[in-house]
């Protein structure tokens, strides 16, 4: 129990068995993807890009409304889908469609393919359609002998490298230019033996996207039967919508006699006011477009020249697969509204990194962790599901608001709940909730790390370290937890005139509590500076956090009911203080979700300690008032890391700034808000990804001239601090408490 | 249609139209009524046989659904310019034709969307295979607000087959996001409003 006691498994645990079939080849080719400088560049491209223009999109609009209108929306449609299905397909049918609805892949694909024989259709033409990779249609037709032309640029593209899309909107993202051009040169789109062949080098977009164009038109001009997905159903007037860019989508449910449009049952909706609803956001935070250039809507079968009635064969083919399964399932069941932007890829730190084909089964990006799991199974989300840091940021930017990383937790849990635990973490489980299990624990661990310098990775302990663990240096436990020497010296003492109204009762969390209790004592030494006085209650455990991203459920639930008996009593302090970011937005938002099965009393005492916990930076600005007087400013110039608990979790982003402010020269940096890489047990999971994200935060900081950077969640100031030890200490990082506590003017 | 609409500053509708085509590389003139429309198209569609590449049906201009003597006129002036004016056809066509013109029932002004109501295959056809796509509307038809167009949209579907919403030429970012027009569609699209 010793290694790893506090944020996650030791790397033996690991290795001795304890990790999932798979894993091994999963970390091969995460490893692939970070050394490939190719693909780093069109991810480095790609994240900066729609990171630069999404906010243009949106600007003028209110963001919350749009999403609020899109969840109501879903949600109604969602409430009544089968009734919706039948309206539907009352409404399609009389207008000429077939309509169908499948179970599962294996009987969806056999439909389509009985479509295509029926037709006696050998040449396909197919526009982009997550839903036909989710069913694994081509090969399925191919098989079969039809071919099968995607003709969406991008998707035809990686169908030439047979490969898969690595971004639900932009399947080729993955690629540069130059990489195309070489794909078009080997399939012979461009260039030929014959002709003279334009160089792949620094060809231009243009020309490629027009070798393109001319590729493809003879396609459409040959295929027998199209096939599109759908980007809505609209159950009153049996209509269905497809949103493109290129114009394929609309050429191949026109061209050929037979259109066949795939699409999943969490595409129905009521009406065109709903997909009024989902128009004005899918292309804005997708591709940062007011619309997609082309909107087109099919009710029913229209007139065909090339169909041997006149009128169009539409057969309008609605999959299942898992979806129903998720509508009964609370804690998921947000999922159903994702309208597949692909936005949370577009903004995730690990998606930044490795791209698609790591960070996705077929559905890609913090939706794919969580739909993997439902549509395609534990076995192929039993190794994507644990690839998050949980910063939130997927969160944050989705436009059907969807609590992505919560839905993450929740997949750990249950594949962690049928697959059992290895076990460290059900050690871990039992003692993080039980605050004498864990203090021995740790007593234990103390010894074990010996006096300074104990042979090799000893030295590292709590979180063990080994092999690729070793990219950041990481502290020792403390000698004295901060609980004990809080229980033998008690609270600083006031300096000013006692103020009650400032006290606060302190919730340590774990790594303040055993890790870095002196910043504890630094933000107890502030407050005492302005007259507050500080308790802290022994009940306290960790908050839990570190549990629930372990999909420890269990553990998660009574370290939280623990918490809340002490405080979210109805006589409990009024204020709780915390250091930690990533323990206050859990206790902020996640505990009266977690207790939401424990009676009215416990669920309220988990809402008063939601109200009651405060970070220190809103603390210190908003309760103790701090102000230029305080302070003896530095001249060192101070960057500031937002931690993603802090900005995404709180929403608190300008108190922090001007804390630093006070007491130093604040130096704004780029990308303030980029996660440092932490994410508690998934810096041990995943130390190559870590290590690369931390690598490009420490670069970012170190190139902008900073002497200091301050940050106000304790793993950030691990990450960071042990990332730069290894690099060579060129800066300082620092908890905002340590910095305000050591610019404090004397009194007196 | 309280939330999403642009806080643009544009309050007339033509403005706010013209202002967003601006947005997706879209071209807007005014012209006086549909035969000043189908004048400006055959002018559009010398400028594209001129410009070429060369290939099959570049000197084509397509007229669609139009009442009275009009595509007569066009047919005979078409004729004097080398301009070849058809009004079915099109699946015979293997690449692209020159030039498209059709008639939007109503437009969007705050996303430059025109609303087609694609009554026809080659009517329909003719704004996927053409390199210059002709859109007019008259300017009373041409709305705020996606919210202000749902009604008639609504109508539209009704009946069997395709309502096409346009909102300039066919355009991908496929390539390193890199924006290109004229992916399988119209390279260039222009809008006149007619009418004011
Ligand atoms: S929480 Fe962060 S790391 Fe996890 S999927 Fe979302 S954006 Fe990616
Ligand atoms: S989960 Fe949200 S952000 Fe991700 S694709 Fe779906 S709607 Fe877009």
């Amino acid at each position: 129990m010793a290694k790893g006691a506090i944020f996650g498994k030791s790397p033996e645990g690991d290795r001795a068995g304890g990790e999932a079939p798979g894993m091994g080849d999963y970390h091969r080719s995460i490893k692939e993807a970070l050394s490939d400088p190719f693909l780093r560049g069109a991810l480095e491209r790609f994240y900066l890009h729609s990171k630069a223009s999404r906010p243009q999109a949106f600007k003028g609009l209110r963001l919350e409304s749009l999403t609020k209108a899109v969840r109501e929306s879903k949600e109604a449609a969602l409430s009544g889908l089968e009734g919706l299905y039948d309206r539907f397909r009352e409404r399609a049918e009389s207008k000429g469609a077939v309509v169908h609805r499948c179970g599962d892949a294996a009987s969806c694909r056999q439909l389509i393919l009985a479509i295509a024989k029926d037709n006696g259709v050998s040449a396909i033409v197919k526009s982009k359609s997550m839903t036909a990779e989710e069913i694994a249609l081509n090969p399925a037709l191919e098989a079969a002998g039809i071919s099968v032309s995607e003709t969406d640029l991008g998707e035809w593209i990686v169908q030439l490298r047979g490969e898969g899309p690595s971004h639900m909107v932009l399947p080729a993202i993955h690629l540069s230019k130059d990489e195309v051009a070489l794909t078009f040169e080997e399939s012979r789109v461009i260039g030929g033996p014959q002709g003279a062949r334009p160089p792949a080098e620094g060809a231009a977009v243009e020309a490629l996207v027009r070798a393109a164009r001319l590729a493809l038109r003879p396609r459409f001009q040959e295929a027998h039967m199209g096939v599109t997905g759908a980007n809505f159903a609209l159950a009153d007037s049996g209509t269905i919508g497809i949103c493109t860019n290129e114009g394929n989508g609309r050429l191949c449910a026109t061209l050929p006699g037979v259109h066949v449009a795939l699409l999943g049952l969490d595409k129905l909706l009521p009406g065109l006011a709903d997909a009024a609803n989902l128009l004005r956001v899918l292309p804005r935070n997708a591709t940062a477009q007011d619309i997609t250039t082309y909107v087109s809507l099919i009710s029913g079968a229209a007139d065909c020249q090339a169909s041997p009635t006149g009128k169009k064969k539409l057969h309008i083919v609605f999959l299942d697969n898992g979806r129903t399964g998720i509508l009964k399932d609370p804690a998921c069941r947000e999922l159903l509204y994702c309208v597949r932007c692909g936005a949370c890829a577009n903004v995730c730190p690990v998606y930044r990194m490795v791209g698609g084909h790591r960070m996705g089964h077929v559905y890609i990006g913090a939706v794919g962790l969580g739909l993997t799991y439902f549509l395609h199974g534990a076995a192929a989300a039993r190794n994507l599901a644990w690839n998050c840091i949980g910063c939130g940021a997927c969160k944050e930017v989705c436009v059907a608001g969807i609590d992505l990383p919560s839905i993450v937790f929740e997949v750990r849990a249950r594949l962690r709940e049928a697959e059992g635990t290895p076990m460290a973490d059900r050690l871990l489980s039992l003692v993080l909730p039980n605050r004498t299990l864990f203090g021995a624990a740790l007593k234990v661990a103390r010894i074990a790390q010996g006096p300074f310098g104990g042979p090799g990775p000893v030295r590292h302990l709590p979180i063990a370290l080994s092999g690729d663990r070793g990219f950041r240096a990481l502290p020792l436990l403390a000698d004295k937890a901060f609980r004990d020497s809080f229980r033998e010296a008690g609270p600083p003492p006031v300096a000013a005139a006692p103020d009650p109204s400032l006290d606060a009762a302190i919730f340590a969390g774990c790594a303040h509590d055993y890790l870095l209790p002196e910043e504890l004592w630094d933000a107890a030494g502030v407050a005492a500076h302005k007259g507050a006085s500080i308790s802290f209650p022994m009940g306290q455990v960790c908050c839990g956090l570190p549990a629930l991203t372990l999909g420890l459920r269990g553990a998660a639930v009574r370290a939280a009911l623990a918490n809340i008996e002490v405080f979210g009593a109805e006589d409990g302090p009024s204020r709780v203080l915390t250091l930690c970011a990533s323990c206050a937005s859990h206790i902020r938002h996640a505990y009266q979700r977690l207790v939401g099965g424990e009676g009215e009393e416990t669920r309220a005492k988990a809402a008063r300690f939601a109200g009651r916990i405060t970070d220190f930076a809103t603390y210190a600005k908003d309760v103790l008032r701090l102000g230029p007087r305080d302070f003896d400013r530095s001249p060192e110039r101070a960057a500031y890391h937002s931690p993603c608990h802090m900005s995404k979790g709180l929403g608190v982003t300008q108190a922090p700034r001007e804390l630093i402010g006070l007491a130093a020269e604040y130096l704004p940096t780029p990308e303030e808000e980029l996660c440092c890489g932490f994410g508690g047990s998934f810096s041990l999971k995943f130390p190559e990804e870590s290590a690369a994200i931390l690598s490009r935060k420490l670069g970012i900081l170190e190139a902008a001239g900073a002497h200091t950077v301050v940050s106000d969640c304790p793993g950030c100031v691990v990450q960071l601090r042990g990332g730069e030890e290894k690099r060579g200490r060129l800066l300082r990082v620092e908890h905002l408490a340590t910095l305000l506590a050591r610019r404090l003017k004397a009194k007196g | 249609m309280s939330q999403g609409q642009s806080a643009g500053a544009e309050t007339n509708p033509v403005g706010l139209f013209t202002a967003s085509a601006a947005k997706v590389s879209m071209g807007v003139s005014r012209t006086a009524d549909l035969d000043g429309a189908l004048a400006v198209a055959l002018g559009l569609a010398q400028e594209r046989l001129a410009q070429g590449p060369p290939q099959d049906g570049l000197d084509m201009l397509f007229l669609c659904g139009l009442p009275g003597a009009l595509p007569e006129k066009y047919r005979a002036l078409g004729a004097e310019r080398g301009i070849r004016v058809i009004r079915d056809g099109l699946r015979a066509v293997r690449g692209w034709i020159g030039t498209a013109f059709s008639l939007a029932s109503l437009a969007i002004a705050e996303t430059a969307t025109l609303v087609l109501s694609g009554e026809g295959e080659d009517a329909r056809l003719s704004g996927m295979i053409s390199l210059t796509h002709v859109i007019a509307v008259r300017e009373e038809k041409i709305l705020m607000a996606l919210g202000d167009a749902l009604p008639e949209v609504q109508a539209m579907m009704g009946r069997p087959g395709h309502v096409s919403f346009v909102s300039g030429p066919s355009r991908t970012a496929d390539i390193e996001r890199v924006l290109a027009l004229g992916a399988h569609g119209p390279q260039r699209v222009q809008a006149l409003v007619m009418g004011g």
